[in-house]
């Protein structure tokens, strides 16, 4: 046993992570080969010199800078949470005859219509049973049909289009560099970009977004154009969001 | 659950024995200089070290709710480790991989005051560092650096804890022989 060289085992001897017949094993080895306790005196000097470099600290500016970046971020981050829910509330419960005054739709709004045709579903009820509303704000149901995994209804009024997504998974923290936001009891995040504003909260195993998008309408019956890729609004979503963030956070 | 609003100062009286959850501002400050040691050992760069800190917080910001009180700095390391192993995949995608070659020794376009501070900083134990596979570089800079546990290792980075072992034992092995002309 003890002819065997210890090699990984001297690091972890180093770092106190052998267990008593381990480590009892190590020393009598080393008690009796000179090689490896070389090589344990020079694998302590390379772990000493990591050990006794000294805390870095940035430079007072850029501690200033940094702090001034997280204010900013947090606070353009908070900001556009509160709005998203604030504007989806709006459109989706409070029967408020105030509007928000709506950006023009800009290239993002403008993919929301793009979004694939799927296959429509009859009585506005999807596979998993889950009844879309009739109505929304007013806003009749246009449409509900099945895109891949997901369920989309839409529904369309002079505002705007608003889209109800459901698609089976798991809404993982990471993607969502973004404040928690709560709308109607449901605890999920919210954003906004560029005048789209939208909602995404686990609904059992169901990940449900609200995507709220002022405009114009497409007409009834419009050919729409294919979708500029095949990725799920969800998953643009997503990426849009690391943009912002990439945005903000960027040099 | 509900938070209780306690309108002005409270005086009332927290409950005893429940260790509290820190601010989040409270880590930033109490920690930030724990995590910008560890993010520029990770980086080699101020400017990648402070983007990587600022990513730690916003998740840090994000986690605090499911922070269980226990080690902050082992929580912390955690969430810094996924965050700089999520940049690093980010920019193999659009760069050329990290490699243990010359080339990496130093970071890409490093600024004037980056260049100073790794030479008044032991630069040559960070080029040491640096020059260290990314797979080996985690782990001995999570041992080194932040002092955590191999099973603290083995948690942030979901591996094994043996190939936590054997991991650091190679990257030691190659820093010390990186080093080893100097003594």
């Amino acid at each position: 046993m003890t002819d065997r060289h210890p090699d990984e085992d001297l690091s972890a001897l180093l770092d106190g992570e052998l267990d008593p017949p381990g480590e009892s094993q190590v020393r009598a080895h080393l008690a009796g080969c000179s090689a490896c306790r070389e090589e344990l005196e020079r694998l302590e000097r390379a772990r000493d010199a990591l050990r006794l470099l000294a805390p870095v600290d940035p430079p007072p500016e850029i501690v200033d800078r940094f702090w001034a970046r997280i204010r900013r971020f947090l606070r353009i981050v908070a900001g556009a949470a509160a709005l998203g829910g604030i504007a989806v509330v709006v459109v989706l419960w409070a029967a408020s005859p105030e509007r928000a005054v709506h950006p023009p739709v800009d290239e993002v709004g403008a993919h929301l219509p793009a979004f694939p045709a799927g296959k429509p579903l009859p009585a506005g009820r999807t596979p998993e049973g889950w009844a879309a509303p009739a109505g929304l704000d007013g806003m009749p149901l246009v449409s509900i049909r099945a895109v891949g995994a997901m369920t989309a209804a839409t529904y369309a009024g002079g505002t705007g289009t608003l889209m109800l997504l459901e698609e089976p998974g798991v809404l993982e923290d990471d993607d969502y560099p973004v404040v928690p936001a709560t709308l109607d009891g449901r605890q999920g995040v919210a954003y906004s970009r560029a005048g789209d504003e939208e909602f995404t909260w686990q609904s059992g195993p169901m990940v449900m977004t609200l995507v709220g998008t002022p405009g114009e309408l497409v007409p009834a019956g419009a050919a729409l154009p294919s979708p500029p890729q095949s990725r799920s609004l969800l998953a643009r979503a997503r990426s849009l969001c690391r943009e912002l963030v990439e945005d903000l956070t960027g040099a | 659950m509900s938070r209780g609003t306690t309108a002005g100062g409270s005086d009332v009286a927290q409950p005893s024995d429940q260790p509290r959850v820190p601010e989040w501002e409270e880590v930033a400050r109490d920690y930030g200089r724990f995590l910008y040691t560890l993010a520029y050992r990770l980086t080699a760069n101020r400017a990648d070290a402070e983007d990587l800190v600022q990513e730690t917080l916003l998740r840090v910001r994000r986690g605090l709710r499911t922070y269980r009180p226990g080690s902050m700095e082992g929580w912390l390391t955690r969430i810094a480790t996924n965050a700089f192993i999520d940049q690093t995949r980010r920019r193999r995608r659009v760069e050329t991989p990290l490699s243990d070659s010359s080339d990496s020794r130093l970071p890409s376009t490093p600024a004037a005051e980056d260049v100073l501070a790794a030479e008044s900083l032991s630069g040559d134990v960070q080029a040491a560092l640096m020059a260290l596979p990314v797979d080996f570089r985690v782990p001995v800079v999570l041992c080194d650096v932040a002092g955590r546990s191999y099973e603290e290792i083995a948690e942030a980075l979901d591996i094994p804890i043996g190939t936590v072992r054997s991991r650091i034992h190679r990257g030691r092995s190659q820093l010390r022989r990186s080093l080893g002309g100097q003594r």
